[in-house]
């Protein structure tokens, strides 16, 4: 189902918070009683409206032009326009998005990815879009996992050749119908997808100048201190803006209770 | 709906439009009569009959759009600016005015702008987009924060 909505990415600072912020505000004033008339907070962006209506409008007409592809549409806090896409639209989303007249996003930006272990399909590729004529961008989300392929972008856009080799050297997602897929900044030899949120940061091999075989050997890498785990949660809840709602019980049918005879 | 006359400044080619005369139109310039013609933009040549090629592009994408179910959102919108476009292609013979009016940057642009459209409205009859979801996502997939 196609949901626009007003995503408060990042910090649940101001946003949510402001009916409650409105308190110690609002017990500042009427401490002020008369001081100045309006509250001024110059450390929070002000709320652009009017982009905000602008990047609404056009998601929800990219929506109802591919509807085929398009889960969800939205707008972060921040006036970001996203759009969550499944993995087989790649290709006509972005053809769309760059040739269509009222789109004309003609520059890629960025191709990432971002690996989320604990979801289904873990790894989200990130489109980034630049549209020079009309000054705005985009961007195109979609999920794969790590064995499913992805329809590469090089033949909407030039410029992903690069970012796709990147992605498959650090997160080991493969791209289908790309013209040279291969390492880009990964050492020759190396095993490994360096990104992935299972990859420890120290690596599993280091490199020393061997003096008798002459040449660079790599080997297990060895730690002067071992591993040590820290709990870094706090006991205290840490966004009580985005609280999930208790799940309901759910009430199995169980097994009917055979009649005494 | 476009968003060009409603967000900021559309950056236009500086220098572009001042540079170009059209049509062996002549330019004066310090007193002597001189033919510049050029766009301004890199690879980009200056058109001859810019109004013929727009017009025999729009028909086209028309041509193409008519395989495309009526109440496909894709072809009533596309269908919309195709139509604004090729009124005031045929109505303005003047191609500055025209550029004016269009407000897609030079005419070359344009014409640009319109083969991408053909190209992808040829596109679109094979995708079928105005088709209805393919796979819902699973349920976490979008959630954020986790």
């Amino acid at each position: 189902r196609l949901l626009l909505r007003t995503a408060r990415h990042g910090t649940a600072g101001p946003g949510p918070a402001s009916p409650a912020g409105a308190g110690p505000a609002a017990a500042v004033q009427t401490r002020l009683a008369g001081g100045s008339a309006t509250e001024t907070r110059p450390t929070v962006r002000p709320k652009n409206e009017v982009e905000q209506k602008q990047l609404c409008a056009f998601g929800e007409y990219v929506a109802e032009i591919l509807p085929k592809y398009i889960q969800q549409v939205q707008v972060t806090c921040f006036n970001e326009l996203e759009l969550l896409i499944h993995p087989d639209g790649i290709i006509p989303v972005l053809t769309f998005l760059r040739d269509h007249t009222n789109a004309q996003f003609k520059s890629l930006a960025d191709l990432t990815a971002v690996d989320v272990p604990s979801r289904q399909y873990r790894f989200e590729i990130v489109y980034n879009l630049l549209s020079l004529r009309f000054n705005s961008r985009i961007r195109v989300k979609t999920y794969t996992d790590e064995l499913t392929p992805i329809d590469s972008a090089v033949s909407v856009h030039k410029a992903a050749n690069w970012y796709e080799r990147e992605v498959w050297d650090m997160y080991g997602v493969f791209f289908a119908n790309h013209p040279d897929l291969r390492r880009i900044l990964t050492d020759y030899g190396f095993e490994g997808h360096p990104f992935r949120k299972d990859f420890p940061l120290s690596g599993y091999v280091e490199v020393r100048y061997d003096d008798e075989v002459k040449r660079v050997v790599a080997e297990p890498v060895e730690l002067s201190q071992e591993f040590r785990k820290f709990d870094l949660n706090s006991p205290w809840e840490a966004f009580p803006a985005y609280r999930a709602p208790p799940e309901p019980l759910k009430i199995e049918a169980g097994a009917k209770k055979e009649d005494a005879k | 709906m476009r968003l060009a006359a409603q967000s900021a400044a559309v950056p236009a080619v500086p220098g572009g439009a001042a540079q170009r005369g059209y049509g062996g139109g002549a330019e004066e310039v310090n007193g002597f009569v001189c033919f510049v013609q050029t766009t301004g933009l890199v690879g980009l040549a200056v058109a001859e009959n810019p109004h013929e090629r727009l017009r025999i592009l729009y028909s086209k994408i028309l041509g193409v759009l008519q395989n495309i179910p009526r109440d496909a959102a894709y072809r009533k919108y596309t269908e919309q600016i195709v139509n604004q476009r090729y009124n005031l292609v045929q109505t303005e013979t003047d191609v500055q005015k025209l550029q004016d009016k269009l407000n897609g940057g030079q005419i070359e642009e344009v014409i640009v702008q319109a083969e991408n459209e053909l190209s992808l409205a040829r596109k679109m009859l094979q995708w079928k987009p105005w088709e209805p979801l393919v796979e819902e996502p699973p349920t976490d997939q979008w959630r954020w924060p986790i």
